[in-house]
């Protein structure tokens, strides 16, 4: 936040190390509640097994038939929404960073739209004989949604760059305008197929867990793999960054490539999730936002965020599995999509109501 | 104020007529071009002669009430967006981009799938509950990205759309049946809307563009300022709900009869603002009469680029649209 639209006792109370107290106590409760999720989520299903046989099946001694339930079949679901929280939640918190907006997220700049093009292409035009099976599915769909994404962000790059700098405000608003154009691309291939390939594309576009598998996670972890080392070292420019530009500089950050590098590290990081899950709406929006204000940072945390980004999923894939059979309606799935949109409804009256109360959220 | 007030020139006169001037052009176009281009002797045959003929058959039953459509909804989604962009005082403001059509949207899906609405006009009604809900939660977030900026009143309308959206998906996700004809009707569209749907929409865009009318009055006024306009004895918080009923009434219609179609609104307020100044009587008329030329024109060329098939109005529009948004924020003038 600029230090001229705080008052004295705001800023006192806003910290920009995200090493303090409140920071870190978000990022153990964000991941004593992860590993909760993920404990009951390998525990809970049609098959259900206690934590104990949850825990020798993981270690090699339990009975074989919970081996595999636990490391076949939930073991990379519980993986993969842990891994693309994760991704997905930093994605959000470097993208709200860098636009300095609390709203600025994958999904509302454009980035998702063109894997969802890209996605819902690939299922239409290979689906046509009533169902995207096989190769199409396991690699097509993924690596289309990669290049997708991928090519989305260059796009974004390359319109909101103004002289050789990368401003936020028009950033936003060309986000914004290549997601409206995406929209209304998928709206049109949604009605070129038939509706039996239809219901899987608009899963995807809800966002699935439910094709995770091991091998299609080793591209997530690469990516987090090499971003996190290199957020690491960024973490004190991006402190600087959200002072404002001309506060920034003057501290000796180079403002504008540092900029261009954290959306492209976003756009690859954006990406890789979506490759995995289809897109999953609000969770980089949610999830930093969430973790700022537990820990009172003046920025959203990057480990907070991603922690409660991965919390945040795992429970809702459990709940997308589950919630339908609790309720009777029969071993039905819902793609976790749905769950995360409905985590946006609180979340926006939230927004709405801090606007109304006239409190400073992070200034655009 | 416009710079062309601040800098002591009159607004121009002709734009508003000749906008009305496109009005019959691209009537006719629509009338003629498409899958069966019809020459000029056959609209007039069809028109003043009808024989039954594949000519006549074609003008009559297909393009005559498609046309007339358009120019109801375009008229809706223009007057509609200018006036929001009136009381937002952002460039960027319209019933598609900041979540009003997909609050319509929503409730017309949720009609549905309760199975409470029906007919044509339940879903309008459904549009309007909708509607109203979504422009109340705009308005709110308006009044702080006035301070900060217009980008973020954008990104929260679309994180609106976005929510509204999903939730939307979610309900079809449900039902193949529900599903196969929620997509041609969510993708915004003139075509196989029905021979009614105009004449059922009618009297709710002309109740809306009536007042939008009188509310765009009270908006010179409001752009003078909350103080000086309430000193002058407008009452503001009755001009807002007047905003708020007149936007709410042309986006039901607008999209209970074809569906959300984006960045009409945009279009026709960035062109009407461009045409007339500031001033916003004359920017209203001139945004209903550029959004039913441009939804039109945009059906027209959905028809003719896409060979044999067709282009939805809505794709055209959002392909077409997004460049102009892009434009738009190079000018930074997003407060108006």
């Amino acid at each position: 936040m600029s230090t001229d639209q705080l008052t004295a006792p705001e800023w006192a109370r806003v910290s920009t190390r995200s090493s303090s107290l409140p920071a870190q106590l978000t990022s153990v409760a964000a991941g004593a509640l992860l590993l909760a999720g993920a404990a009951i989520s390998l525990a809970l299903g049609e098959t259900s097994l206690s934590l104990t046989e949850v825990l020798h099946a993981l270690t090699g001694a339990g009975d074989p038939l919970a081996e595999l339930v636990v490391v076949e079949f939930r073991g990379p679901r519980v993986a993969a929404a842990i891994l693309v929280g994760c991704s997905l939640a930093i994605a959000g918190a470097v993208l709200q960073s860098v636009a300095r907006n609390p709203l600025a997220s994958p999904d509302l700049l454009g980035i998702n739209a063109g894997a969802s093009v890209a996605a819902v292409a690939v299922v239409i035009l290979a689906g046509g004989n009533g169902g995207v099976s096989g190769l199409a599915a396991s690699v097509g769909l993924p690596v289309a949604a990669l290049v997708g994404g991928l090519a989305s962000g260059l796009l974004l790059y390359l319109l909101a760059i103004r002289g050789r700098q990368l401003d936020p405000i028009r950033m936003v608003v060309v986000g914004v305008g290549i997601a409206a154009a995406g929209t209304a691309i998928v709206s049109w291939l949604l009605t070129l197929g038939d509706v039996m390939v239809v219901g899987p594309a608009i899963a995807w576009l809800s966002g699935s867990l439910h094709a995770a598998t091991w091998p299609g996670l080793v591209g997530v972890v690469v990516v987090l793999a090499a971003t996190i080392p290199a957020l690491t070292v960024l973490s004190r420019r991006l402190d600087l960054l959200v002072l404002g530009d001309d506060a920034a500089g003057g501290l000796g950050v180079d403002v504008h490539r540092t900029r261009i590098f954290l959306l492209l590290l976003a756009t690859v990081l954006a990406s890789a999730a979506t490759a995995v899950a289809g897109a999953v709406v609000f969770l980089a929006l949610c999830a930093p936002q969430l973790a700022r204000a537990l820990s009172r940072t003046a920025r959203p945390p990057i480990l907070g965020s991603a922690l409660v980004g991965g919390a945040l999923l795992v429970w809702a894939d459990l709940a997308a599995r589950m919630l339908l059979s609790w309720v009777g309606f029969g071993p039905i799935e819902l793609p976790v999509g749905v769950f995360t949109a409905v985590l946006g409804a609180p979340y926006l009256l939230f927004v709405v109501a801090r606007q109304r109360a006239g409190s400073e959220g992070m200034p655009s | 104020m416009s710079r062309a007030q601040l800098n002591g020139r009159a607004p121009r006169r002709w734009p508003i007529p000749s906008l009305v001037l496109l009005l019959p052009l691209v009537g006719l176009a629509s009338l003629a071009l498409g899958a069966n281009a019809l020459s000029l002797d056959e609209l007039v045959h069809a028109a003043l002669n009808p024989s039954g003929a594949e000519g006549d058959v074609i003008v009559r039953t297909l393009r005559l009430s498609r046309t007339v459509l358009g120019l109801l909804v375009g008229a809706a989604l223009g007057a509609a967006g200018v006036l929001m962009q009136g009381h937002t005082r952002n460039a960027l403001a319209e019933p598609g981009l900041l979540g009003v059509s997909a609050g319509a949207a929503f409730a017309v899906v949720l009609g549905l799938r309760l199975g409470i609405t029906e007919s044509l006009l339940g879903m309008v009604a459904a549009a309007a509950a909708g509607a109203a809900l979504a422009a109340l939660s705009v308005y709110v977030l308006a009044r702080r990205s006035i301070r900060q900026g217009g980008a973020s009143l954008v990104v929260a309308g679309a994180a609106l759309t976005a929510f509204l959206g999903a939730l939307t998906s979610s309900l079809v996700l449900l039902d193949a049946k529900t599903l196969d004809s929620y997509r041609f009707w969510a993708v915004g569209s003139l075509a196989e809307r029905g021979q009614e749907t105009p004449l059922v929409i009618f009297p709710v865009v002309v109740a809306g563009l009536v007042l939008a009318a009188v509310n765009a009055r009270s908006l010179d006024l409001l752009a003078l300022g909350d103080e000086v306009a309430a000193a002058m004895g407008l009452r503001i918080g009755r001009a807002r709900l007047v905003g708020l009923a007149a936007v709410t009434c042309l986006t039901a219609a607008a999209v209970a009869a074809c569906g959300p179609i984006a960045f009409i609104g945009l279009l026709a307020g960035t062109i009407a603002r461009a045409l007339v100044g500031a001033s916003w009587i004359r920017g209203v008329l001139a945004g209903a009469l550029a959004g039913a030329v441009l939804t039109v024109a945009a059906d027209v060329i959905g028809r003719l680029v896409a060979g044999p098939g067709e282009l939805q109005v809505g794709v055209v529009s959002g392909i077409l649209g997004a460049p102009l948004l892009i434009a738009v924020i190079r000018r930074r003038e997003l407060i108006l």
